[in-house]
């Protein structure tokens, strides 16, 4: 659908508000940027968040790219999964890549009993079975698979993200936005949500719920693999789970649909503490750094579409970008690339662009 | 009876768990760890400690198997229990990676480690100069944890230690009735033996916590080994090359070599440079000789000679080492041993 228009540039430039500063916000407003920007220099993009790393829910998530274990029911997600390892591993090559919160790294994911390969299995490194000796190391598990992800730790990469975008001179305004129509009134050409699990607050939608995670993060540096453990009786995330970062390692397993606390809680911390601990003994040495609480925007799939606003006399087009559940690390470069595209649709409605942008 | 008073030389890997091996296997001893160096002053201290077998030239390789299998087991079941941390012993995955295709592709060890398997091409993607690669899981045991943790199990069971310098082996003789050599290096001196040599390593040790992967460049001269507190980065063999101080030009290409394979160390802070001296032998020496002098008699059990592999083997060539010590003291226990001397 190439558009070959070339019809000059509309006076006054493309505003684009972004909402939200987690992931998803500043990979939206980068892949948009770097797209757009060079075929569109009137393009204005800022960012509007109430909150901004290291208090995102970005910030708190392990970080490992890992999707989960069924079939999303919107089979564009496992498309959009794969671009974000891909592109991920392209930059693990790179000097930058510890500075981004990105690093190799290989481990297990354990079952109590033989469990169909998951979708993604091709998409990740070396994915294998687990051999009997290495069950062995897992008393209470008797199956399972091994194999090679990454890390993309939010603590390193919303910095990283946020210097990009800095550089691009896109400009960041700390606030909390009450309605899609103060943004428009205030000038907003095009507004993308990407306001993980408060996105009711600007719009109604039953179908977005917290999936409230608590994590220890320990000081454990001989662990150099994650450890999954999977319930399918408890559902996902309420199993125990070890996952090494770029420096501390995080130790989880706890997922309360419909929990909006953001404190921690006392007895999810012995859940935590317990768990992991049984299944890595060596942890009882581990010494505990940090424990945080956080929000999984959980979905039944993640809405990525747009939608025409009117207010008054305003026309306004919002992109709606969220509900990443607890695998937004994992898919977010696929998102903002699908994000970027139905943005580039508008341009070429609004006959705006000189010629296609050459990505596309 | 009388205790039979064994003296072990040498503090290293080889000699602290030769002295651990044999109060195990020899009740009857009364041991004392005889050293002029301690952790972590000794060459293992040096030594990454990665769980990927030497090969030694003169040693049939099902024996050297066995001596790895036994090694990777005793260390195994240390990583899985709750002293993995207080020993220093932890697991981790990675890639031995070659520039063309080896003429052994499965390597006699590939059944002793976890998970031993051919690399990937989207694996080797990472490594663009390299064509062929194994993709494992191994151990890492580190000696400047495992000795002390070593050390203290031998104190908890008796066992003396002696800080001080030997300058020959009968120096030992009478305080002791058998001497288990266990000194590297120093047995060029020791036991006369000229077939030891030093091979010299230098290392670096960084801090780059985010690698959580070994890569061992197939030729063993390049290789990064991640562990609890640091990266080791190597490395050099350099041939009768005694020279224990780091040389900064060494240390530059080091540097470059690693960070061509893993880009991401051009991050890493805190450099430090070390130098180890391997105990290079043809053949590693594990035997039993009766040494005689002005009608003096000292056994000894020899146990030196490891190169490069000495924390893969220890544990195996240990226990021998204690078998052959249990010889000497039941030998030295029968009347007609006794009449002979």
């Amino acid at each position: 659908m190439a558009h070959c228009n070339l019809s000059s540039l509309q006076a006054g430039t493309m505003r684009v508000v972004v909402i939200g500063a987690g992931v998803v916000g500043l990979s939206t407003a980068l892949c948009l940027h770097e797209r757009y920007h060079p075929v569109l220099p009137a393009l204005d993009v800022r960012v509007y968040a109430d909150r901004f790393t290291p208090f995102t829910n970005s910030d708190v998530a392990a970080g490992l790219s890992q999707a989960y274990l069924s079939d999303p029911s919107n089979p564009q997600e496992v498309h959009w999964n794969q671009q974000t390892f891909d592109y991920l591993l392209s930059h693990i090559h790179s000097p930058n890549a510890a500075n981004m919160g990105l690093a190799l790294i290989s481990g297990y994911n354990l079952f109590r009993e033989a469990f169909p390969d998951p979708s993604w299995k091709d998409i990740v490194l070396g994915f294998r079975k687990l051999t009997c000796r290495e069950l062995d190391m897992f008393p209470d598990y008797s199956y399972g698979w091994f194999n090679t992800s990454l890390i993309v730790e939010g603590k390193r990469y919303l910095p990283w993200l946020t210097k990009r975008l800095t550089e691009r001179g896109v400009k960041f305004f700390q606030r909390k936005v009450e309605s899609f129509e103060e943004v428009a009134r205030g000038g907003a050409d095009v507004i993308i949500n990407c306001t993980g699990v408060w996105s009711g607050a600007l719009q109604p939608d039953p179908l977005l719920k917290p999936g409230r995670g608590q994590i220890i993060k320990v000081d454990a540096p001989w662990m150099k693999h994650f450890i999954i453990t999977h319930d399918p009786e408890k559902g996902i995330y309420q199993s125990p789970y070890i996952i090494p970062g770029m420096q501390a390692v995080t130790l989880g397993g706890i997922f309360q649909l419909g929990n909006w606390s953001e404190v921690n809680n006392n007895q999810d911390h012995a859940t935590i503490w317990e768990s992991c601990c049984r299944l890595e003994p060596t942890l009882k040495d581990a010494k505990i750094v940090a424990e945080l609480t956080g929000l999984r925007p959980v979905r039944p799939q993640i809405r990525l579409e747009r939608e025409q606003l009117r207010f008054g006399s305003l026309n306004t087009e919002v992109i709606h970008n969220y509900g990443h559940g607890g695998y937004g690390l994992t898919i977010h470069w696929g998102c903002a690339m699908e994000a970027a595209k139905l943005f580039g649709n508008i341009l070429e409605e609004r006959k705006l662009l000189r010629m296609p942008p050459p990505h596309l | 009876m009388d205790p039979v008073r064994i003296a072990v030389v040498g503090a290293g890997v080889v000699g602290l768990s030769t002295a651990v091996c044999i109060s195990k296997l020899v009740p009857e001893g009364s041991i004392a760890v005889v050293s002029d160096k301690f952790s972590p002053d000794t060459t293992s201290d040096v030594a990454a400690g990665m769980l990927i077998p030497h090969v030694y030239p003169d040693t049939p390789i099902p024996q050297q198997k066995q001596w790895f299998r036994e090694t990777f087991d005793h260390l195994f079941a240390i990583a899985n229990s709750a002293e993995a941390e207080d020993a220093g012993v932890h697991l981790v995955s990675g890639w031995q990676i070659f520039r063309s295709v080896p003429t052994e592709e499965v390597p006699f060890w590939a059944d002793v480690v976890l998970g031993f398997r051919k690399m990937t091409e989207a694996e080797l993607k990472k490594f663009p100069q390299h064509v062929f690669g194994h993709a494992f899981t191994t151990l890492k045991c580190e000696s400047p944890t495992y000795l002390p943790w070593l050390e203290k199990r031998l104190k908890g069971s008796g066992v003396l230690i002696l800080p001080r310098r030997i300058g020959d082996l009968w120096e030992l003789h009478p305080s002791f009735d058998v001497v288990v050599n266990c000194s590297g290096l120093g047995s060029r001196q020791l036991a006369g033996d000229s077939k030891i040599f030093p091979v010299r390593g230098q290392v670096l040790r960084v801090q780059a916590p985010w690698v959580k992967h070994f890569i061992r460049d197939g030729s063993g001269l390049t290789y990064i080994y991640p562990g609890i507190s640091n990266v080791i980065l190597g490395g050099t063999r350099q041939k009768g090359d005694w020279n224990l101080s780091p040389d900064a030009g060494i240390s530059r290409d080091i540097f470059s070599r690693c960070c061509a394979l893993e880009p991401s160390l051009q991050g890493a802070c805190d450099i430090r440079e070390k130098v180890g001296l391997r105990p290079f032998r043809p053949g590693l020496r594990l035997q039993t000789e009766l040494l005689a002098q002005d009608g003096r008699r000292l056994p000894v059990v020899h146990h030196y000679g490891h190169g490069s592999g000495g924390i893969s083997v220890h544990w195996g060539t240990a226990l021998e080492a204690a078998r052959l010590v249990g010889e000497c003291v039941r030998a030295l226990r029968t009347p007609t041993a006794r009449s002979k001397l």
